[in-house]
């Protein structure tokens, strides 16, 4: 079967991946700029939250495609990425399957991705170890752990000794290579927020070989009965047609991917983009966890998951020991922060850790996307936030609930210096079109027989947490069952 | 496969032994004071067709330049497949006697058709070593000290585990060092209650800082080299360090967590 993939981020990695072993012939259409093409520069920042890998190569999706799109966007600050390996590129690495909590509204059932799920973790590295959140989550993961600091170690003990009801506590799950018998893993550099030097952080920017790669910007789709035509244009301007696919696979994103289908007609000009509600906490180590110690890893060390309970609402927490351009970034946000000497500011940072708080797509902000009439082109989208007024009273109730219990563990959260990310700056955003409402659980939008969108767009929630594992296994899903 | 067994008169010794035999090897034991084969410092017997030595003996009342040279006198002597028992506390930074000797012992290994695994604090029944002199010392100190400030983290590795591991290394490449223990280090203060819990001990304890115990070892080592204890206690406080753990073959086997019972 003649099939197109649109995007190569890991949505579009895991479907062509599936397509390429069930022996089909697949055609990746991707905008993105590979490395060879662009001058690198460490000196481009678009965004609060993310702008600190730029030392790799990893600046490439922040780089502005010649004609990228101009948004009107007001209270929102989606994160694009217009590079091959899309958002993978830049991501914090982190793994987690949805719980059996999170996808209780689905029509399908979780059951159905378990074996993707499973899957996935003999293809990508994933870091874990047995410990809190296996219960709840499973165990997925098929390397040992990066071994946490040493603070880390201490914080678990003394979650051990604690009983408290509806809250789990683990090691995090992470796309890094540890190492196995034949091949060496992670060296304990730190750089990781920077990229990693030595690419043991997993991203999809190496695509299968089998797979034919074409770099063009796709901008409708036209459907009919023999299949499914592509209009795209290159990265000059010039227009091309691409005929008889049988089946259009749609991974560019949710942003994009509403762009191409709205455009296409497939389904009306506006829609709205749940996200997850992002904050960003410091919080006080006691003394009696220790000092930190000199040599760890950058990414998010441990989980901390929130269930849903009678009045509160489900929230995960990622807790990120102290690294360098923490001092930045702390110069940046306090203020007069630009006269405190670098070595004071290390004294009190080294003594303090960063939690980052996630909330459920069902009662964060989300965002308005609407088509123009009259716009361009490529650049014909408005994006709109759209408040939520529960906001601040569900993320401080959340706060409360949190320190609570890592008060016992020797953590100290300060919640007066909590700053709250504008929707779409955290990347876990999608769910415009979820399965079972508005499209199929094939992804077909309603009326479209061979267009299966497989990106985050038909995700029925957005959970708390970390959102790609569940995205990857569910564009796994529908690829295997799309071609059946 | 006829297999030497250096140290076979210790806990971890008689183990290797019974897995050893158990695998369908030859073990032949050497060491233990009644033994007039070897010794320490001694060659390897020439005049036993040997295929593999594994070498578990060390001697804690020598120095460290005694301990280097009495193993290369055992791997001149020997130029078959060889492993040595190391531990965590051997890497370049190391304060001990005890890790300083295991450290340049595995360089002379693994240089000469050897390798080496990195144990942790081994425990499990009736084991010598670190784990039973911290029981001892828990039992017998009226308070227990615990560390307060960041208490070192210790790598933990079941007998049985590193027995197994062991003999598997027979039929690997040659200088590798292996790391043999559960990835998830435990605080030391973590492995004094658990060990007061077991063995329901109910001793009162006081924490006390890091820094002073560390300061004080270090006195106690240099004033008394030939106590073995404080030696071993040193080794326990200086933690394995991230990096170096790194470099390190990590094999297919998941070692046990640690649950004494």
């Amino acid at each position: 079967m003649e099939i197109a993939v649109i995007g190569s981020g890991p949505s579009g990695w895991s479907a062509t991946r599936t397509l390429i072993e069930l022996g089909h012939a697949v055609t990746v259409i991707d905008s993105g700029l590979i490395e060879s093409d662009a001058i690198r520069t460490n000196t481009e920042k678009t965004s609060s939250t993310l702008n600190r890998k730029l030392y790799f190569g990893s600046d490439l999706p922040y780089r502005h495609f010649p004609f990228g799109p101009t948004l009107n966007s007001r209270e929102v600050n989606p994160i694009f990425s217009f590079a091959r390996g899309g958002l993978s590129l830049v991501w914090g690495a982190t793994m987690l399957p949805y719980c059996k909590e999170d996808t209780a509204c689905w029509s399908l059932d979780i059951s159905a991705l378990q074996k993707n799920y499973l899957e996935l973790i003999k293809q990508i590295p994933i870091t874990g170890a047995a410990d809190g959140l296996s219960a709840t989550y499973g165990n997925f993961y098929s390397r040992r752990a990066i071994l946490p600091s040493s603070r880390i170690v201490r914080i678990l003990e003394k979650a051990k000794e604690i009983e408290f009801p509806q809250i789990q506590i683990g090691l995090s799950r992470l796309a890094v290579e540890t190492g196995t018998q034949d091949v060496t893993g992670c060296v304990y550099c730190k750089k990781c927020l920077n990229g990693c030097p030595f690419n043991f952080i997993w991203n999809s920017k190496d695509l299968h070989r089998e797979a034919k790669y074409l770099k063009l910007r796709v901008t409708k789709l036209i459907e009919s009965a023999s299949g499914v035509e592509i209009d795209a244009v290159d990265v000059h301007g010039k227009p091309h047609n691409l005929k008889h696919f049988e089946k259009v696979l749609l991974a560019a994103g949710p942003i994009e991917s509403f762009r191409i289908l709205a455009s296409s007609k497939v389904v009306e000009g506006s829609a709205v983009l749940k996200d997850s509600a992002t904050f960003f906490l410091p919080v006080l180590t006691l003394p009696n966890l220790g000092n930190m110690h000199h040599n760890s890893f950058g990414l998010s060390q441990l989980f901390v998951r929130l269930n849903k309970s009678n009045s509160q609402v489900a929230s995960q927490y990622q807790l990120y020991e102290y690294s360098e351009d923490l001092v930045a970034r702390a110069k940046n946000a306090l203020p007069l922060g630009a006269l405190i000497p670098d070595t004071i500011l290390k004294f009190f940072l080294k003594r303090m850790m960063v939690a980052i708080g996630y909330l459920d797509g069902a009662d964060s902000p989300s965002i308005q996307m609407k088509l123009l009439e009259n716009g361009s082109l490529l650049s014909n989208l408005e994006l709109n936030g759209k408040s939520y007024k529960d906001r601040n009273k569900v993320i401080k109730t959340s706060i409360k609930r949190f320190s609570k219990f890592v008060r016992r563990c020797g953590l100290l959260p300060l919640p007066f210096l909590t700053q709250i990310a504008v929707p779409g700056e955290g990347v876990h955003f999608g769910s415009w079109l979820p399965m079972g409402d508005k499209s199929d659980l094939l992804g077909r939008p309603i009326g479209s027989q061979n267009i299966h969108v497989v990106d985050s767009s038909v995700l029925p929630t957005i959970a708390p947490g970390p959102i790609t594992f569940t995205v990857m296994a569910n564009a796994m899903r529908i690829a295997e069952e799309a071609v059946k | 496969m006829r297999v030497a067994v250096t140290g076979s008169t210790s806990v971890i010794g008689q183990r290797l032994l019974s897995k050893l035999s158990d695998s369908g090897h030859t073990p032949i034991p050497f060491g233990g004071s009644e033994s007039n084969i070897w010794r320490i410092g001694h060659r390897c017997p020439s005049n036993l067709d040997l295929d593999a030595l594994i070498h578990l003996a060390h001697d804690r009342s020598f120095t460290v330049h005694e301990n280097i040279e009495a193993a290369t006198i055992l791997c001149e002597s020997f130029k078959g497949k060889k492993i040595f028992l190391s531990s965590f506390s051997a890497h370049s930074e190391s304060i001990s006697i005890y890790g300083q000797s295991k450290y340049a012992i595995e360089t002379i290994f693994n240089n000469s058709y050897g390798s080496s695994i990195r144990a942790g604090v081994v425990y499990g029944d009736n084991v010598e070593g670190i784990f039973a002199q911290m029981k001892f010392l828990i039992r017998k100190l009226p308070i227990v000290p615990l560390p307060y400030r960041g208490s070192p983290l210790l790598f933990m590795t079941h007998i049985d585990d590193l027995t197994s591991e062991i003999v598997k290394n027979l039929n690997k490449s040659e200088g590798l060092t292996t790391f043999g223990a559960h990835p998830m280090p435990i605080s030391l203060s973590n492995l004094c209650f658990q060990i007061q819990k077991v063995y329901s001990l109910k001793q009162r304890s006081i924490s006390i800082w890091r820094q002073p115990l560390d300061v004080s070892l270090r006195l106690l080592v240099r004033f008394l080299p030939n106590f073995p204890m404080v030696d071993s206690l040193l080794s326990l406080s200086c933690e394995a360090s991230y990096e170096e753990l790194s470099k390190l073959n990590m094999p297919e086997t998941i070692f046990r967590v640690f649950e004494i019972n």
